[in-house]
């Protein structure tokens, strides 16, 4: 599904090109679950970004769905993240002036899902995260770990065939976090490809691989 | 405590340097544009103001009745100012002719071109106020044949030379010797002249007896009074029928005087519909609606100021915040934030000011104005300048002031609540009323235009292109048809006729009588003296009947050519009126042997007027030579016509006119206030749209994160663009709806004034409204496109 070859980011000043990935060769197949892992500032958060199409690479080759994302124009990259791929951030990134159920909506609006199927599918998601009640609410009005899991929610929501999330319980307590973890496990089972970025060993473990960023490079 | 507010009033506005450039310099475009349209206004007010007297001066206005269709004439007969003088003790007259035409003068044997002379009573000097440079006011106007001429003239003339006492000849027949040189006429005079001959010249230029000076039977001259001190015009006022009545034995009878009026000097500038009145004209529901546009153009640049202020209490609401903790109450903050935008708004006045000096020529050439910004000559324009800066500060501050300062101060602190850009319902209005503003004013323009070219374009009745006519020459009028024959041996020289006028100049009117005629006295009509080829210069067609013939001796004094218009208003289709026989008041009778299809005589705010032509059998008329050329080599064609000019009369300069231009300039101030709309919508729209820029600039930064989730979300860039432009967009549309309607009657109400107009047609709406839409979509867009192209990781990354 997924393949980078000798995919490198750097940043350049005037003075000097900072490298944030090296080399990175990846393949992830459809219906895996892969964990990144690695200490702050190795670049996993910029590599999560490249495989989501939000930011390109400087060098290297990346193909999704055996399509070249490297070539791609604008519009059928907008295309492919919008139909496939959800975004988990490490900040919750709702908007603002919007109610969760607004928020979950969204997606789907850019989906042009029609009107009744989107009710259907909103209101199925508030009840399997719980957030019924809380529908109506801002997100400035709910906890941190509630406004994460309204983010979850509206990553599931589109149904994506791959989920990016960039430490997803972070911000959660460890009840709530496992799960989440329970609930990315699941959707995974049933045919979702996921990748997480996370600091716990626990949540990694539920991936069925493990990769290791340190400054830039991939642990062999 | 006040460097203190001046530091952060300056830091404020260099940290925002994008909201305080447009907030001044469309606050400086506004009252450069509020002061500019005072300007005009005050000018076109002040006509005549500058007599010292002129709250006690009056023309006499005469009206006829004429089977019940009303006549209004601002010229009286000679008898009136000696009734007057009599009648009322102490009350002063002056007489004055109107131009006729321009008059060639005589100096050594230099000529010179004169635009007019007008004939004035002695007591011109006494009653309006035009200085004299030389010579004694109370009796420069006194003697026959006495003549004062303005500054510029005598200069013109005479140069370095002393002029009084020499003599200068007018029409190469009259020795007039010059007793005066007066100050040229201001601009805001209604009276304009170069040359002032003595009233008591007249019986001398007609040949005619005395009485010419003292009779009823003719309305040829203004007569001006001049009441004493104190004195209540009501009284005389009320004595005016009776003075009507003790006079009317000596009228000649074929109208009835119905009534006189006293009209203000102040007003003679604004009337209207009074024949044979002074022109340049001003109109006083213009300038009350120019000073309307300009009020609304320093509200528009006003809304922008409270916009784009109170769009960014957000960031200010910090700042005040914390003053508030340290002890500040709502007054000082409140004097803190005024201070701050009476600095701004002094920077926009000083910018304004530079604003007027750039722009007033080319506002003088759009305005055909004459308006000076010499402002400390003008002590009530730097009156009303500070009056409008107060009311800047006042309307643009207030509501900011009173909205920022009303921040909870820990609310404040921890960080803004509420979302600045365009959502609040108070600002969202403001932006509506800008645009319904602009795109009145964008539809009004563009209706204006389009009449104005309906105007020029629309049949006239007569062909008016290629036509050219020379001014009146004795020397000309004499040799007429060796004149002409030397004309018509040019091929390129199509048709030659001579007339007593011609459409869209100076008129004839006199009374007719017919057998049957109901009532008995005679009606108006405008009267022609032509020549059997007029028509063809004029290309007019025939309805009825046929043209006049050289070869039909009864043609030369006893017939009569008349329009559609005036058969109808004698009752007759047009082959009912061949054959009826007319009686004109001065003894004139003939039948009538054709009838021409309409053609209007004066602009189309008229309607056709009736028209009697008939042969000049004297040849003693006045008369203009007119004829119609080839289109093509006009050049050598005019050049042909000027060496025969100068073979036949050497002593008038050559001058000409194309008729259709001279037709033109009747629309003169349709095109000035198009001009002025133009103006007036193009400064609103620019002003709208930079404060919409500068809030579309605002909301983009607001909403820059959003923007971008949106688009992590899956948002085409359209879509996100979308998100910031559509919410604008729709309050422009919002905008235009209130703005149609109201553009639509205030238009229907204006095309009153013509007799011939447009239908305001669905398109000025489309278009007007488009043009709205386009340019604030265009300033919106350019910020969003920005912001909804850029890569989303940019404006996450940090959050
Ligand atoms: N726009 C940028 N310009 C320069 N350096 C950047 C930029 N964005 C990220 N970096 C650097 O790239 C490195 C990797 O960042 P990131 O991928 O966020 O790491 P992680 O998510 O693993 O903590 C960091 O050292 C960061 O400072
Ligand atoms: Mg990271």
């Amino acid at each position: 599904m997924i393949k980078l070859t000798a995919i490198e980011k750097y940043y350049e000043n005037r003075v000097i090109k900072t490298f944030v990935l090296r080399n990175i060769n990846l393949e992830v197949k459809e219906g895996e679950f892969v964990s990144v892992m690695g200490p702050s500032g190795s670049g996993k958060t910029t590599l999560l970004n490249i495989i989501g199409m939000l930011d390109a690479p400087s060098n290297g080759e990346y193909y999704f769905l055996d399509e070249p994302v490297h070539k791609m124009s604008e519009k059928r990259l907008t295309e492919l993240h919008k139909t496939y791929i959800g975004f988990v951030f490490q900040s919750y990134h709702l908007i603002d002036e919007l109610t969760v159920y607004e928020n979950l909506e969204t997606p789907l609006l850019y989906q042009r899902v029609n009107s009744n199927n989107r009710k259907g599918r909103v209101a199925e998601t508030l009840d399997r995260f719980g957030m019924v009640a809380k529908k109506d609410l801002f997100p400035n009005q709910l906890s941190g770990g509630q406004q994460q899991l309204v983010a979850i929610a509206r990553a599931v929501i589109a149904e994506p065939k791959l989920i990016l999330a960039d430490e997803p319980t972070g911000n959660l307590h460890s009840e709530q976090g496992k799960e989440i973890m329970d609930l990315l496990k699941k959707l995974n089972e049933q045919g979702t490809t996921i990748i997480q970025v996370t600091h716990s060993e626990t949540n990694a473990a539920y991936g069925n691989r493990i990769i290791r960023l340190k400054d830039g490079w991939i642990e062999k | 405590m006040i460097r203190n507010y001046l530091k952060t009033a300056l830091r404020n506005l260099l940290r925002f340097k994008i909201y305080s450039g447009i907030n001044i310099i469309g606050l400086a475009v506004g009252m450069a544009a509020c002061m500019l349209i005072f300007l005009y206004v005050q000018n076109d007010m002040s006509f005549d103001k500058f007599n010292k007297n002129y709250n006690r001066i009056y023309r006499v206005v005469d009206i006829w009745t004429q089977n019940g269709s009303v006549a209004r004439w601002s010229l009286t007969p000679t008898g009136y100012a000696n009734a007057f003088t009599n009648d009322f003790p102490g009350v002063k007259a002056v007489r004055l002719s109107h131009g006729n035409g321009p008059v060639v003068i005589k100096y050594g044997d230099k000529l010179f071109k004169t635009d007019g002379v007008i004939l004035a009573d002695s007591t011109f000097f006494n009653v309006f106020t035009f200085p004299l440079i030389e010579g004694n006011p109370n009796e420069a106007l006194a003697a026959p044949f006495s003549i004062v001429l303005s500054e510029s003239e005598a200069h013109k003339i005479f140069g370095t030379i002393d002029p009084l006492g020499k003599t200068i000849r007018l029409l190469n027949q009259f020795d007039f010797t010059v007793t005066g040189v007066a100050k040229d006429p201001p601009r805001n005079s209604s009276i304009q002249f170069s040359f002032l001959a003595s009233f008591t010249s007249l019986p001398g230029i007609y040949h005619a007896p005395a009485s010419i000076l003292n009779n009823f039977n003719s309305n040829d001259y203004y007569t001006f009074l001049l009441l004493p001190k104190g004195y209540q015009v009501e009284s005389i006022r009320n004595s005016l029928p009776s003075l009507l009545t003790k006079y009317k034995e000596s009228d000649i009878g074929f109208y009835e005087r119905e009534k006189l009026l006293l009209q203000p000097l102040s007003d003679v500038h604004f009337s209207t519909n009074l024949l044979f009145d002074f022109p340049n004209k001003g109109d006083k529901q213009y300038d009350y609606i120019l000073s309307g546009i300009a009020l609304f153009i320093l509200l528009i640049a006003c809304v922008n100021f409270i916009n784009l202020s109170t769009a960014r209490s957000a960031t200010r609401a910090k700042e005040i915040g914390i003053r508030k903790v340290l002890g500040s109450n709502r007054s000082r903050l409140v004097r803190q934030l005024m201070m701050e935008f009476a600095i701004l708004t002094l920077l926009s006045a000083a910018i304004g000011f530079v604003l007027i000096e750039l722009f007033l020529p080319a506002f003088n050439s759009a305005t055909q104005a004459h308006l000076s910004t010499n402002f400390f000559d003008n002590p009530l324009m730097i009156l009303s300048f500070v009056a409008i800066w107060i009311l800047v500060v006042v309307i643009a501050s207030s509501y900011p002031s009173f909205y920022l300062s009303s921040f909870q101060p820990v609310a404040t602190i921890k960080g803004p609540s509420g979302s600045g850009s365009g959502r609040s319902v108070f600002r969202k209005s403001l932006i509506v009323f800008q645009f319904a503003i602009s795109t009145f004013l964008i539809t009004v323009t563009i209706v204006m235009w389009s009449q104005y070219n309906f105007l020029k374009s629309h049949k006239l009745g007569f062909d008016g292109r290629q036509v050219i006519y020379l001014p009146w020459s004795t020397e000309i009028v004499k040799n007429y048809d060796a004149f002409k024959q030397q004309l018509l041996q040019r091929p390129r020289i199509e048709s030659v006729a001579r007339t007593g006028w011609l459409p869209g100049n100076p008129y004839d009117i006199e009374g007719y009588t017919w057998a049957g005629k109901s009532g008995g006295r005679s009606d108006s009509y405008y009267t022609m003296m032509v020549d059997p080829d007029l028509a063809s210069v004029l290309r007019l067609k025939f309805e009825a009947g046929r043209d006049f013939s050289r070869n039909m001796p009864t043609d030369w004094s006893q017939s009569f050519v008349i329009n559609e218009a005036a058969a109808k208003r004698m009752g007759w289709t047009a082959p009912e009126a061949i054959g009826h026989t007319l009686n004109s008041s001065y003894g004139e009778k003939g039948k009538i042997i054709g009838v021409v299809e309409n053609f209007n005589i004066k602009s189309l705010k008229h309607e056709v007027e009736p028209v009697v032509m008939s042969m000049d059998s004297t040849h003693s008329q006045r008369s203009i030579v007119a004829m119609r050329i080839s289109g093509k080599d006009i050049p050598a064609t005019m050049t042909y016509i000027k060496s025969q000019w100068e073979r036949f009369s050497p002593d008038f300069p050559f001058d000409f006119n194309f008729l259709d231009e001279s037709f033109g300039r009747l629309y003169n101030s349709e095109q000035r206030l198009s001009g002025l709309f133009t103006t007036a919508s193009l400064l609103s729209i620019v002003i709208a749209c930079l404060g919409l820029f500068g809030l579309a600039a605002y909301a983009t930064q607001e909403r820059t994160k959003e923007m971008g989730i949106r688009k992590v979300l899956g948002a085409t860039i359209p879509q996100v663009i979308n998100l910031i432009a559509g919410d604008f967009l729709k309050l422009v549309a919002v905008a235009a709806l209130i703005a149609w309607p109201l553009a639509y009657f205030a238009m229907q109400k204006w095309l009153q004034n013509f007799a011939y107009r447009l239908d305001i047609g669905l398109w000025i709406f489309i278009v007007s409204g488009a043009i709205a839409l386009a340019i604030a979509m265009l300033t919106v867009s350019s910020q969003a496109i920005r912001a909804a192209t850029a890569n989303p990781i940019e404006s996450l990354r940090y959050e």
